[in-house]
């Protein structure tokens, strides 16, 4: 059972490290904007038992600049998690761990191009005195952060860490590398392509998935879909392969 | 303004002919200009939701004939320039304009006007930019 603990643990870790809330907006001051989030993954079959895990979460998150430099941005996550072991069934609905977040920009232009580097202490408040696989941890994180984008082309880079009170550290990367096939000056309309690369290394686990974004948008609306397939797992203590995992979300600046 | 900056404008005249004055090539792109139509040319100016801040903030100037474009603004983030629309008559605070732009995170290199239909004057702005 502690196995299984641990193994999820780590699996949930993957949903909320994710930085940033939104990257290049609100980039004026006073802007401000919040996006939603559905993300899931499990399976019907664990590795090495007939058991079956489904985790979703929700997600709300906003982010509001008071100075292009200055950010404050918040993430609060609702888990739904279902387990089924032998014939025994546990549903668990539960509000998770608030994540406030202090983005520090600094931004540089180019004739075709802007780019900041990213400065982010971040902390984690449990919203809740128990503890489960999910929520119930007080953390501390820090990420270092470069994106670039031009109208063709958008990169972006990530590197985090955090550290718990009752938990093992976590080190985290993210990359998106993507391209701007569709635009429309007119209705500030058109469509991202990104290739998405998450890794997430603890005691004992490494885990990287790998998929492709797709984000349309239109005037101060964006989507983005985003499928995550395994590349590395790496847990001996885990019952659970990650599997696919999907993330859905909308989200709107002002 | 919390942030100082500095700037300068040099004005150039470009008394081109008639026909051929109301066009300017920018940044990969022949731009016709229309009298009243001011045109600035904003480096860093490439992401969409940048697009969305810059028309809300420029929108919001005094001047602006909000019949035309989108709340009188134009942004093409392709060619990083945005055309505003004057009401025929009165102009708008360029300076103002330019500051606001400078402010959102952006860089005026050149702003262009056509304000008597037969010539485009083209403003050179020199200042220090702000790039926190």
């Amino acid at each position: 059972m502690k196995d299984k603990f641990i193994g999820f643990i780590f699996l949930s870790g993957l949903t909320f490290g994710h930085q940033p809330v939104m990257d290049m907006a609100p980039r004026w001051s006073g802007g401000y904007g919040f996006q939603v989030r559905y993300e899931s993954f499990g399976s019907d079959q664990q590795i090495n038992n007939e058991n079956s895990y489904s985790q979703r979460t929700y997600w709300l998150e906003g982010v509001y600049t008071w100075d292009r430099a200055k950010r404050i941005t918040f993430k609060l996550p609702y888990h739904s998690i279902e387990k089924h072991d032998a014939d025994v069934t546990t549903i668990d609905k539960s509000i998770g761990d608030l994540i406030l977040a202090l983005p520090l920009k600094k931004y540089r232009n180019f004739k075709r191009r802007t780019q900041n580097f990213g400065f982010t202490p971040q902390l984690r408040l449990p919203t809740s005195s128990a503890k489960t696989d999910d929520h119930g941890f007080l953390g501390g994180g820090i990420s270092l952060s470069y994106s670039s984008e031009s109208f063709s082309f958008y990169q972006f880079y990530d590197v985090f860490g955090w550290l718990y009170d009752e938990k093992d550290p976590l080190l985290g990367l993210d990359i998106n590398l993507g391209i701007h096939p569709y635009h429309n000056n007119a209705t500030n309309s058109g469509l991202f392509l990104l290739w998405d690369l998450t890794g997430r290394w603890m005691k004992g686990t490494t885990t990287i998935l790998s998929g492709p974004v797709i984000m349309p948008y239109y005037q101060n609306i964006m989507a983005r879909l985003e499928v995550k397939f395994p590349v590395v797992e790496n847990d001996e203590e885990s019952d659970l392969s990650q599997g696919i995992t999907i993330n859905t979300g909308i989200g709107f600046v002002f | 303004m919390k942030f100082k900056i500095l700037f300068s404008f040099i004005l150039s005249i470009a008394l081109l002919g008639s026909v051929s004055a109301q066009s300017i090539e920018l940044n990969g792109k022949n731009i016709t200009i229309h009298q009243d139509d001011v045109v600035i040319e904003v480096r860093g100016l490439v992401c969409s939701f940048c697009a969305i801040g810059l028309q809300g903030g420029l929108s919001s100037l005094q001047h602006i004939d909000k019949n035309k474009y989108k709340n009188g603004v134009f942004v093409d983030v392709e060619h990083q320039y945005a055309v505003i629309a004057e009401i025929e008559g009165e102009d708008i605070d360029i300076e103002q304009a330019v500051a606001m732009i400078t402010g959102s995170g952006y860089e005026v290199t050149t702003v262009f006007t056509n304000r008597t239909s037969d010539k485009i004057e083209e403003w050179k702005i020199k200042g220090k930019k702000d790039e926190r």
